[in-house]
């Protein structure tokens, strides 16, 4: 699975999800990937975080995907983040 | 949730014996693994003062009923006021964002 392909897939978590998404070693199989969506409004991090592994289940079963580190934010939730740094 | 393991509603309990539960590898005093320790030590940092370690190496039993209660692969597996919240990532991440001390504050719904 490419890049331009996981971020597509990322992005049916609906309207307005913007993915960031990066190639840990160039492999292909080891991505972090930065989600913003509002899909994830009123979830814990956690319940946001098993969205996106249903997204690529089959991918992370088969090997395809062999490591996937997330980064998941509400829209509000990525303001405020980035308002610290 | 498979209700046919006896096991499954120990975890539950012993999830909800304390404001912050860990399973982990090792005790808080003694962790056996760096993930483990790292969680216990941004729990503390937390503010957490009544952490309770659970070692699923002494106890397999135990940490399959753990995963099959929260359907989660890896250990450590932290709980806050007995809801399952993640693991070292999760816990390590909702702490830098103050999510965490936010979830050790609220009181037990």
């Amino acid at each position: 699975m490419n890049p331009i392909q996981l971020k597509a897939r990322l992005e049916t978590l609906g309207p307005a999800t913007q993915v960031e998404i990066v190639d840990l070693t160039g492999t292909e199989d080891h991505y972090q990937a930065q989600i913003v969506s509002p899909a994830f409004e009123g979830k814990m991090m956690i319940e946001q975080h098993r969205m996106v592994f249903k997204l690529v289940q089959a991918e992370v079963d088969s090997g395809e995907v062999h490591a996937l580190t997330l980064k998941t934010y509400t829209p509000e939730q990525y303001i405020k983040a980035k308002s610290k740094h | 949730m498979n209700t046919t393991n006896p096991l499954v509603s120990k975890v539950e309990e012993i999830s909800k014996s304390a404001s912050a539960v860990i399973f982990m590898k090792g005790t808080p005093q003694f962790p056996q693994c760096g993930f483990s320790a790292r969680a216990c030590q941004v729990l503390r940092a937390a503010g957490v003062q009544d952490l309770v370690g659970v070692d699923v190496l002494s106890d397999d039993p135990l940490w399959d009923a753990l995963e099959q209660y929260t359907q989660w692969p890896t250990v450590p597996q932290i709980f806050i006021h007995g809801k399952f919240i993640g693991g070292c990532d999760i816990v390590s991440e909702m702490f830098e964002r103050g999510e965490l001390q936010e979830a050790l504050n609220a009181v037990k719904n």
